[in-house]
Protein backbone atom coordinates (compact mmCIF):
# COMPACT_ATOMS: atom_id res chain seq x y z
CA UNK A 1 0.00 0.00 0.00
CA UNK A 2 1.53 3.39 -0.92
CA UNK A 3 2.48 5.69 1.92
CA UNK A 4 1.08 9.19 2.32
CA UNK A 5 4.39 10.53 1.10
CA UNK A 6 4.21 8.39 -2.05
CA UNK A 7 0.71 9.63 -2.76
CA UNK A 8 1.80 13.21 -2.17
CA UNK A 9 4.85 12.81 -4.42
CA UNK A 10 2.78 11.21 -7.13
CA UNK A 11 0.24 14.03 -6.91
CA UNK A 12 2.97 16.64 -7.04
CA UNK A 13 4.53 14.95 -10.05
CA UNK A 14 1.16 14.77 -11.78
CA UNK A 15 0.49 18.41 -11.01
CA UNK A 16 3.93 19.46 -12.25
CA UNK A 17 3.43 17.42 -15.40
CA UNK A 18 0.04 18.98 -16.14
CA UNK A 19 1.33 22.46 -15.39
CA UNK A 20 4.44 21.87 -17.44
CA UNK A 21 2.24 20.86 -20.35
CA UNK A 22 0.17 23.97 -19.90
CA UNK A 23 2.76 26.59 -19.11
CA UNK A 24 5.92 25.33 -20.80
CA UNK A 25 5.26 22.77 -23.50
CA UNK A 26 2.15 24.41 -24.97
CA UNK A 27 3.61 27.88 -25.58
CA UNK A 28 6.92 26.44 -26.82
CA UNK A 29 5.16 23.92 -29.10
CA UNK A 30 3.04 26.65 -30.60
CA UNK A 31 6.07 28.90 -31.00
CA UNK A 32 7.86 26.03 -32.72
CA UNK A 33 5.10 26.16 -35.35
CA UNK A 34 6.00 29.82 -35.94
CA UNK A 35 9.67 28.98 -36.45
CA UNK A 36 8.65 26.33 -38.99
CA UNK A 37 6.32 28.78 -40.72
CA UNK A 38 9.08 31.41 -40.96
CA UNK A 39 11.56 28.94 -42.45
CA UNK A 40 8.98 27.50 -44.86
CA UNK A 41 7.91 30.97 -46.00
CA UNK A 42 11.56 31.83 -46.70
CA UNK A 43 12.10 28.55 -48.52
CA UNK A 44 8.91 28.92 -50.59
CA UNK A 45 9.76 32.46 -51.65
CA UNK A 46 13.27 31.35 -52.62
CA UNK A 47 11.80 28.39 -54.57
CA UNK A 48 9.41 30.67 -56.46
CA UNK A 49 12.25 33.13 -57.15
CA UNK A 50 14.48 30.47 -58.71
CA UNK A 51 11.56 28.82 -60.53
CA UNK A 52 9.91 31.68 -62.34
CA UNK A 53 10.48 34.95 -60.53
CA UNK A 54 8.89 36.88 -57.70
CA UNK A 55 5.58 38.73 -57.90
CA UNK A 56 5.50 42.34 -56.80
CA UNK A 57 2.86 44.76 -55.61
CA UNK A 58 4.89 47.30 -53.62
CA UNK A 59 8.22 45.55 -52.92
CA UNK A 60 9.94 42.65 -54.66
CA UNK A 61 8.23 39.41 -53.67
CA UNK A 62 5.68 40.92 -51.27
CA UNK A 63 2.83 38.98 -52.92
CA UNK A 64 4.79 35.73 -52.63
CA UNK A 65 5.51 36.34 -48.94
CA UNK A 66 1.83 36.99 -48.16
CA UNK A 67 0.64 33.92 -50.11
CA UNK A 68 3.30 31.68 -48.50
CA UNK A 69 2.50 33.05 -45.04
CA UNK A 70 -1.24 32.44 -45.45
CA UNK A 71 -0.62 28.94 -46.84
CA UNK A 72 1.96 27.66 -44.35
CA UNK A 73 0.58 29.65 -41.45
CA UNK A 74 -2.93 28.41 -42.16
CA UNK A 75 -1.81 24.78 -42.18
CA UNK A 76 0.75 24.77 -39.38
CA UNK A 77 -0.99 27.08 -36.92
CA UNK A 78 -4.23 25.12 -37.30
CA UNK A 79 -2.36 21.84 -36.72
CA UNK A 80 -0.50 23.48 -33.83
CA UNK A 81 -3.77 24.44 -32.17
CA UNK A 82 -5.08 20.91 -32.57
CA UNK A 83 -1.88 19.64 -30.92
CA UNK A 84 -2.27 22.07 -28.01
CA UNK A 85 -5.85 20.96 -27.48
CA UNK A 86 -4.75 17.35 -27.46
CA UNK A 87 -1.78 17.93 -25.14
CA UNK A 88 -3.70 20.01 -22.62
CA UNK A 89 -6.91 17.95 -22.76
CA UNK A 90 -8.60 21.07 -21.44
CA UNK A 91 -12.30 21.63 -21.88
CA UNK A 92 -12.36 25.23 -20.69
CA UNK A 93 -11.14 27.70 -23.27
CA UNK A 94 -11.16 31.40 -22.57
CA UNK A 95 -9.06 34.50 -23.21
CA UNK A 96 -6.56 33.39 -20.54
CA UNK A 97 -5.99 30.17 -22.50
CA UNK A 98 -5.27 32.28 -25.55
CA UNK A 99 -2.83 34.56 -23.68
CA UNK A 100 -1.02 31.58 -22.18
CA UNK A 101 -0.68 29.64 -25.44
CA UNK A 102 0.33 32.70 -27.45
CA UNK A 103 2.56 34.22 -24.75
CA UNK A 104 5.76 33.92 -26.78
CA UNK A 105 4.04 35.44 -29.82
CA UNK A 106 3.00 38.46 -27.81
CA UNK A 107 6.58 38.73 -26.57
CA UNK A 108 7.88 38.79 -30.17
CA UNK A 109 5.14 41.23 -31.10
CA UNK A 110 6.12 43.62 -28.31
CA UNK A 111 9.90 43.33 -28.76
CA UNK A 112 9.92 43.66 -32.57
CA UNK A 113 6.57 45.33 -33.17
CA UNK A 114 7.60 48.61 -31.56
CA UNK A 115 10.69 49.14 -33.80
CA UNK A 116 8.67 48.06 -36.85
CA UNK A 117 5.89 50.56 -36.06
CA UNK A 118 8.52 53.26 -35.49
CA UNK A 119 10.14 52.37 -38.81
CA UNK A 120 6.85 52.46 -40.73
CA UNK A 121 5.86 55.75 -39.05
CA UNK A 122 9.25 57.35 -39.83
CA UNK A 123 9.30 56.16 -43.42
CA UNK A 124 5.95 57.89 -44.03
CA UNK A 125 6.64 61.09 -42.09
CA UNK A 126 10.39 61.78 -42.47
CA UNK A 127 11.32 62.40 -46.10
CA UNK A 128 15.05 61.75 -45.66
CA UNK A 129 14.49 58.61 -43.57
CA UNK A 130 16.04 55.54 -45.15
CA UNK A 131 15.76 51.94 -44.08
CA UNK A 132 17.85 48.94 -45.06
CA UNK A 133 17.07 45.47 -46.29
CA UNK A 134 17.75 43.98 -42.85
CA UNK A 135 14.44 45.38 -41.62
CA UNK A 136 12.62 42.59 -43.48
CA UNK A 137 13.84 40.28 -40.71
CA UNK A 138 12.10 42.47 -38.15
CA UNK A 139 8.91 42.62 -40.18
CA UNK A 140 8.61 38.90 -41.04
CA UNK A 141 8.60 37.67 -37.39
CA UNK A 142 5.99 40.32 -36.55
CA UNK A 143 3.80 39.11 -39.44
CA UNK A 144 4.25 35.46 -38.42
CA UNK A 145 3.53 36.29 -34.76
CA UNK A 146 0.43 38.26 -35.76
CA UNK A 147 -0.89 35.35 -37.74
CA UNK A 148 -0.18 32.92 -34.89
CA UNK A 149 -2.03 35.19 -32.46
CA UNK A 150 -5.01 35.59 -34.80
CA UNK A 151 -5.35 31.84 -35.55
CA UNK A 152 -5.06 30.93 -31.87
CA UNK A 153 -7.52 33.67 -30.94
CA UNK A 154 -10.07 32.46 -33.49
CA UNK A 155 -9.69 28.79 -32.49
CA UNK A 156 -10.01 29.66 -28.78
CA UNK A 157 -13.08 31.78 -29.46
CA UNK A 158 -14.74 28.97 -31.44
CA UNK A 159 -13.99 26.41 -28.71
CA UNK A 160 -15.17 28.79 -26.01
CA UNK A 161 -18.50 29.20 -27.81
CA UNK A 162 -18.81 25.42 -28.32
CA UNK A 163 -18.51 24.86 -24.60
CA UNK B 1 3.67 9.73 -26.18
CA UNK B 2 3.45 13.12 -24.51
CA UNK B 3 6.96 12.67 -23.21
CA UNK B 4 8.18 11.97 -26.74
CA UNK B 5 6.48 15.14 -28.01
CA UNK B 6 8.08 17.14 -25.20
CA UNK B 7 11.55 15.83 -25.99
CA UNK B 8 11.03 16.36 -29.72
CA UNK B 9 9.80 19.93 -29.31
CA UNK B 10 12.46 21.03 -26.84
CA UNK B 11 15.34 19.43 -28.75
CA UNK B 12 14.10 20.82 -32.09
CA UNK B 13 13.80 24.33 -30.68
CA UNK B 14 17.28 24.05 -29.16
CA UNK B 15 18.75 22.78 -32.45
CA UNK B 16 17.17 25.54 -34.52
CA UNK B 17 18.17 28.27 -32.07
CA UNK B 18 21.73 26.94 -31.95
CA UNK B 19 21.86 26.84 -35.75
CA UNK B 20 20.49 30.36 -36.21
CA UNK B 21 22.57 31.93 -33.43
CA UNK B 22 25.74 30.34 -34.79
CA UNK B 23 25.65 32.80 -37.68
CA UNK B 24 25.69 36.57 -37.46
CA UNK B 25 22.34 38.12 -38.31
CA UNK B 26 22.11 41.08 -40.70
CA UNK B 27 21.88 44.63 -39.40
CA UNK B 28 18.81 46.75 -40.10
CA UNK B 29 20.77 48.71 -42.72
CA UNK B 30 21.12 45.54 -44.81
CA UNK B 31 24.76 44.75 -44.03
CA UNK B 32 26.19 41.72 -42.28
CA UNK B 33 29.44 40.96 -40.45
CA UNK B 34 32.05 39.25 -42.63
CA UNK B 35 35.60 38.02 -42.21
CA UNK B 36 38.40 40.20 -43.52
CA UNK B 37 39.38 40.10 -47.17
CA UNK B 38 41.47 41.94 -49.70
CA UNK B 39 39.93 43.23 -52.91
CA UNK B 40 41.86 40.72 -55.00
CA UNK B 41 40.19 37.86 -53.10
CA UNK B 42 36.75 38.50 -54.61
CA UNK B 43 36.76 41.28 -57.25
CA UNK B 44 36.68 39.89 -60.82
CA UNK B 45 39.92 40.09 -62.77
CA UNK B 46 38.15 41.19 -65.91
CA UNK B 47 34.70 42.29 -66.98
CA UNK B 48 32.75 43.80 -69.80
CA UNK B 49 29.53 45.77 -69.70
CA UNK B 50 27.29 46.55 -72.63
CA UNK B 51 24.22 48.74 -72.28
CA UNK B 52 22.05 49.09 -75.32
CA UNK B 53 18.48 48.98 -76.63
CA UNK B 54 16.46 47.17 -79.25
CA UNK B 55 12.91 47.55 -80.48
CA UNK B 56 11.56 46.01 -77.23
CA UNK B 57 13.44 47.78 -74.44
CA UNK B 58 16.77 48.87 -73.02
CA UNK B 59 18.96 46.12 -71.65
CA UNK B 60 22.25 45.54 -69.90
CA UNK B 61 24.76 42.72 -70.42
CA UNK B 62 27.73 41.82 -68.25
CA UNK B 63 30.63 39.43 -68.75
CA UNK B 64 32.62 38.60 -65.61
CA UNK B 65 35.82 36.61 -65.26
CA UNK B 66 38.12 35.53 -62.42
CA UNK B 67 41.45 34.38 -63.81
CA UNK B 68 42.71 32.22 -60.92
CA UNK B 69 41.61 30.52 -57.70
CA UNK B 70 43.50 33.10 -55.65
CA UNK B 71 41.04 35.73 -56.95
CA UNK B 72 38.23 33.64 -55.43
CA UNK B 73 39.89 33.04 -52.05
CA UNK B 74 37.24 34.79 -49.95
CA UNK B 75 34.38 33.00 -51.71
CA UNK B 76 36.10 29.63 -51.29
CA UNK B 77 36.76 30.25 -47.59
CA UNK B 78 33.15 31.31 -46.99
CA UNK B 79 30.66 28.70 -48.24
CA UNK B 80 27.79 31.06 -47.37
CA UNK B 81 29.20 33.92 -49.49
CA UNK B 82 27.28 35.86 -52.15
CA UNK B 83 28.37 38.20 -54.93
CA UNK B 84 26.72 41.16 -56.62
CA UNK B 85 28.17 42.89 -59.70
CA UNK B 86 26.12 46.08 -59.30
CA UNK B 87 25.53 48.51 -62.17
CA UNK B 88 24.42 51.96 -61.03
CA UNK B 89 22.90 54.54 -63.37
CA UNK B 90 23.55 58.13 -62.33
CA UNK B 91 20.20 59.64 -61.33
CA UNK B 92 21.09 62.63 -59.15
CA UNK B 93 19.64 64.83 -61.91
CA UNK B 94 16.81 62.41 -62.76
CA UNK B 95 18.28 61.35 -66.10
CA UNK B 96 19.31 57.74 -65.54
CA UNK B 97 19.40 55.69 -68.71
CA UNK B 98 18.07 52.59 -66.95
CA UNK B 99 15.46 52.52 -64.22
CA UNK B 100 14.67 49.01 -62.96
CA UNK B 101 15.04 45.39 -64.08
CA UNK B 102 11.93 44.28 -65.92
CA UNK B 103 11.06 41.30 -68.11
CA UNK B 104 13.51 38.78 -69.50
CA UNK B 105 16.75 38.07 -67.69
CA UNK B 106 19.26 35.23 -67.56
CA UNK B 107 22.63 34.53 -66.02
CA UNK B 108 25.24 31.80 -65.82
CA UNK B 109 26.24 32.86 -62.30
CA UNK B 110 25.51 30.14 -59.71
CA UNK B 111 22.12 30.53 -57.98
CA UNK B 112 21.50 33.77 -59.86
CA UNK B 113 18.82 36.21 -58.76
CA UNK B 114 17.68 39.68 -59.80
CA UNK B 115 18.42 41.98 -56.90
CA UNK B 116 15.60 44.00 -55.38
CA UNK B 117 15.68 47.81 -55.51
CA UNK B 118 13.68 47.99 -52.28
CA UNK B 119 15.34 50.32 -49.75
CA UNK B 120 17.79 51.59 -52.43
CA UNK B 121 18.55 55.27 -52.86
CA UNK B 122 16.75 56.93 -55.77
CA UNK B 123 19.92 58.88 -56.69
CA UNK B 124 21.59 55.84 -58.21
CA UNK B 125 19.46 53.26 -59.98
CA UNK B 126 20.94 49.84 -59.32
CA UNK B 127 20.47 47.00 -61.80
CA UNK B 128 22.01 43.81 -60.50
CA UNK B 129 21.97 40.10 -61.15
CA UNK B 130 23.72 38.51 -58.20
CA UNK B 131 24.97 35.08 -57.28
CA UNK B 132 23.27 33.58 -54.21
CA UNK B 133 26.09 31.12 -53.65
CA UNK B 134 29.40 32.43 -54.93
CA UNK B 135 31.39 29.50 -53.53
CA UNK B 136 30.41 27.73 -56.77
CA UNK B 137 32.06 30.36 -59.01
CA UNK B 138 34.90 28.86 -61.03
CA UNK B 139 38.18 30.45 -62.02
CA UNK B 140 38.84 30.59 -65.75
CA UNK B 141 35.15 30.61 -66.70
CA UNK B 142 33.47 33.61 -68.33
CA UNK B 143 30.14 34.36 -66.63
CA UNK B 144 27.37 36.13 -68.49
CA UNK B 145 24.28 38.01 -67.32
CA UNK B 146 21.67 39.99 -69.21
CA UNK B 147 18.49 41.71 -68.11
CA UNK B 148 15.96 43.96 -69.77
CA UNK B 149 15.08 47.10 -67.88
CA UNK B 150 12.60 49.92 -67.85
CA UNK B 151 13.82 53.25 -69.19
CA UNK B 152 14.93 56.02 -66.88
CA UNK B 153 14.44 59.73 -67.35
CA UNK B 154 17.30 60.31 -69.81
CA UNK B 155 18.68 59.11 -73.12
CA UNK B 156 22.21 58.93 -71.74
CA UNK B 157 23.80 58.82 -68.28
CA UNK B 158 26.96 58.00 -66.39
CA UNK B 159 27.33 54.47 -65.16
CA UNK B 160 29.19 52.98 -62.20
CA UNK B 161 30.06 49.32 -61.81
CA UNK B 162 31.01 47.73 -58.51
CA UNK B 163 31.77 44.30 -57.09
CA UNK B 164 30.09 43.59 -53.77
CA UNK B 165 30.84 40.65 -51.51
CA UNK B 166 28.16 39.47 -49.12
CA UNK B 167 26.73 36.60 -47.16
CA UNK B 168 23.56 34.54 -47.08
CA UNK B 169 21.10 34.87 -44.24
CA UNK B 170 19.61 32.58 -43.18
CA UNK B 171 22.49 30.38 -44.31
CA UNK B 172 21.45 28.07 -47.14
CA UNK B 173 18.90 30.49 -48.61
CA UNK B 174 19.95 31.98 -51.95
CA UNK B 175 17.35 34.58 -52.96
CA UNK B 176 17.39 38.33 -53.29
CA UNK B 177 16.14 38.76 -49.70
CA UNK B 178 18.88 36.46 -48.39
CA UNK B 179 21.96 38.21 -49.74
CA UNK B 180 23.45 40.90 -47.47
CA UNK B 181 26.45 43.03 -48.33
CA UNK B 182 29.45 42.81 -46.02
CA UNK B 183 29.81 45.51 -43.36
CA UNK B 184 33.61 45.36 -43.39
CA UNK B 185 35.65 47.02 -46.13
CA UNK B 186 36.59 46.24 -48.81
CA UNK B 187 32.98 45.35 -49.48
CA UNK B 188 31.84 47.35 -52.48
CA UNK B 189 34.76 47.86 -54.83
CA UNK B 190 34.29 50.16 -57.83
CA UNK B 191 35.45 48.51 -61.03
CA UNK B 192 34.16 51.39 -63.18
CA UNK B 193 33.58 54.66 -61.26
CA UNK B 194 31.16 57.37 -62.42
CA UNK B 195 32.63 59.85 -64.90
CA UNK B 196 35.45 57.51 -65.94
CA UNK B 197 37.54 58.16 -69.05
CA UNK B 198 38.05 55.05 -71.15
CA UNK B 199 40.94 54.30 -73.43
CA UNK B 200 42.06 54.76 -76.11
CA UNK B 201 40.20 58.04 -76.75
CA UNK B 202 39.68 59.02 -73.08
CA UNK B 203 36.00 59.70 -73.70
CA UNK B 204 33.82 59.57 -70.58
CA UNK B 205 32.01 56.28 -70.29
CA UNK B 206 28.25 56.70 -70.54
CA UNK B 207 25.24 54.48 -71.10
CA UNK B 208 24.30 53.35 -73.70
CA UNK B 209 27.76 52.10 -74.44
CA UNK B 210 30.25 49.33 -73.93
CA UNK B 211 33.44 49.11 -71.86
CA UNK B 212 35.88 46.52 -70.62
CA UNK B 213 37.75 46.68 -67.32
CA UNK B 214 40.74 44.90 -65.84
CA UNK B 215 41.13 44.92 -62.08
CA UNK B 216 44.66 44.32 -60.74
CA UNK B 217 45.34 41.76 -63.40
CA UNK B 218 47.97 41.32 -66.10
CA UNK B 219 50.02 44.30 -64.90
CA UNK B 220 47.27 46.80 -65.75
CA UNK B 221 46.83 49.68 -63.33
CA UNK B 222 43.49 49.42 -61.60
CA UNK B 223 40.89 50.02 -62.81
CA UNK B 224 42.07 49.83 -66.40
CA UNK B 225 39.20 50.70 -68.74
CA UNK B 226 39.10 50.15 -72.46
CA UNK B 227 36.50 50.59 -75.19
CA UNK B 228 34.88 47.44 -76.56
Amino acid sequence: MPSAYDTYAEGLFLSLTINMNKYVISPISYFFCAILVAFLVGWSVMFVEHSGGLHTFLFTGDIDVVVALLFWGGILFTLGNKLLFWVEKSEKQNWLTHLRQSALFYLVFIILGVPVLELVYNSFTVSSYSVGMGTIYYILPVLVASMGIIVNGVVTFIRHNKN
Amino acid sequence: MLHLIRVAVLSSVATILAHVSAYAAPYADGTIDCSTATDTQFVPSFGMINITADSYSRYIEQYIYWDSLSRLTWFINNPDSTFEPDAFFYNYNGTAYGNAPSGYWTSTLPYAYVDTQAFDSDSEKAITIGSGSSVYINAGQMYYSVTRMTSGGGTSSWLKLSAQRGKQWPVGYTGTWNSFGCRQAPNNVKTIPFNSPIRPTNRIFTAPGCARYWYNWQYFPSPFLYDC
